[in-house]
Parts: C-alpha cells; structure tokens; sequence
C-alpha cells in the first residue's frame, strides 16, 4: 500500500467494531508504527539538512 | 467542481494496485465519486467527520448495492470507494507534530484523525446493515436459479 497508514487504521476501527479485537489491535499497530516511521525518517532528513545546508552556500 | 472526477481517476488507479477487474474498477471509481460529492457538498455543521460520515454512508451503500449486482462481496468496492477519504496524512502530521515536541498540536491533529477514522468505520458499519436488511445476505440470484 501507500506509505500513509489511512487504510489500515479504518480497517483497524472495522475489524474493532466486528469484534475481531486481535485483528484490530494488530493492525492498529501497524498503522501506528508506520506514522511513526515515516515521521521519523522525514524528521531525520529535516535534521540532516539542518547540518549540511552550509555547505551548499548563500543560495540554498 | 471536477473534484469528484478526480477521485475517481484516482479510485480507478488504486483499483489497478488492488487488482480488480476494469468493471470492477469502474465501479468503484463511481462510488469514489459518490462519496467525494457527498463530503463535498454536504454542509459542514459541527466538524469534518460529520461530513465523511455521510460520505462513507453515500460509497458503503453503493458499495452494497453493487455487491448484489455483481455477486461479490461489498469489501471490494468499499475499501476502494473510500481511499479519496481516509486520514493517512494526519496520522502523519500527529506523529511529525510528536517528534517536534509539539503537544498541544499533536493531540488536536490525532483527536481529529481518530475522529474521521471512527466516522469511516460507523459510516461502512451503517451501510453494511442496511444493505443486509434489503438483500438478506444474498446476491442476484443466477439465470439458472430462476
């Protein structure tokens, strides 16, 4: 699927509500896990470009 | 106001990744559309997931009605009907707003996506009974079974 975790956190809600509560919290985590991730990983390339934006000069 | 196409075309790309056939596809993209009218159009009285209840009631029961016409099961269409609508990107904005050490804007962007999340999932849950109560469980019966 996408990065984003839309689909999985509904069908995270879906599968709550049916009463498939293992289902759920199973996939809620992934969902969970996978923001966290792609936060991570974007947040780590904002960091890094924090360090190495002098290097690129006046015009960067 | 082509904002409905749109959604569709997009629909109609995810449907490709989730391998359905083009009627299938097309299908789905006119649910997609559906819902997208419905979130579009609708007034938006308290908050946004008001707003996509009612758009994920509109593509659940497309969903279903579809579903007995084609004799397959409503999840086809309706995971697929729904992708204009799902909150991936605030998940990612909460847990981006985390990291910053932004509190305050973290749990006011989480609380809204959990909220749209709930409506998506209420909004299919709704349609799913109603398309129980009109078909009983069953799809378009064969020429055969006539």
């Amino acid at each position: 699927m996408l990065l984003v975790p839309g689909v999985a956190i509904t069908n995270a809600i879906r599968d709550t509500i049916a009463g498939d509560f293992v289902a759920g919290l199973a996939r809620g985590a992934e969902a969970f896990l996978a923001a966290a991730a792609i936060s991570a990983g974007t947040g780590g390339a904002f960091a890094l470009w924090q360090i190495l934006q002098p290097f690129f000069g006046k015009g960067a | 106001m082509l904002a409905p196409l749109y959604a569709a075309i997009a629909t109609s790309a995810f449907s490709i990744l989730f391998g359905l056939g083009w009627i299938d596809a097309s299908i789905a993209s006119c649910g997609a559309a559906l819902g997208w009218a419905v979130y579009q159009w609708f007034p938006a009285l308290h908050a946004e997931a008001f707003s996509v209840f009612f758009a994920a009631l509109a593509a659940g029961l497309f969903s279903e009605i579809a579903s007995y016409f084609r004799r397959k099961p409503a999840t086809v269409y309706m995971i697929a009907s729904i992708i204009p609508l799902v909150p991936g990107g605030g998940m990612y904005y909460t847990m981006l707003s985390t990291l910053e050490g932004n509190t305050a804007k973290s749990v006011d962007t989480g609380i809204a996506t959990l909220m749209t999340a709930f409506s998506i999932a209420i909004g299919l849950a709704g349609a799913n009974v109603i398309g129980r109560i009109a078909f009983g469980n069953r799809y378009r019966p064969l020429r055969s079974q006539k």
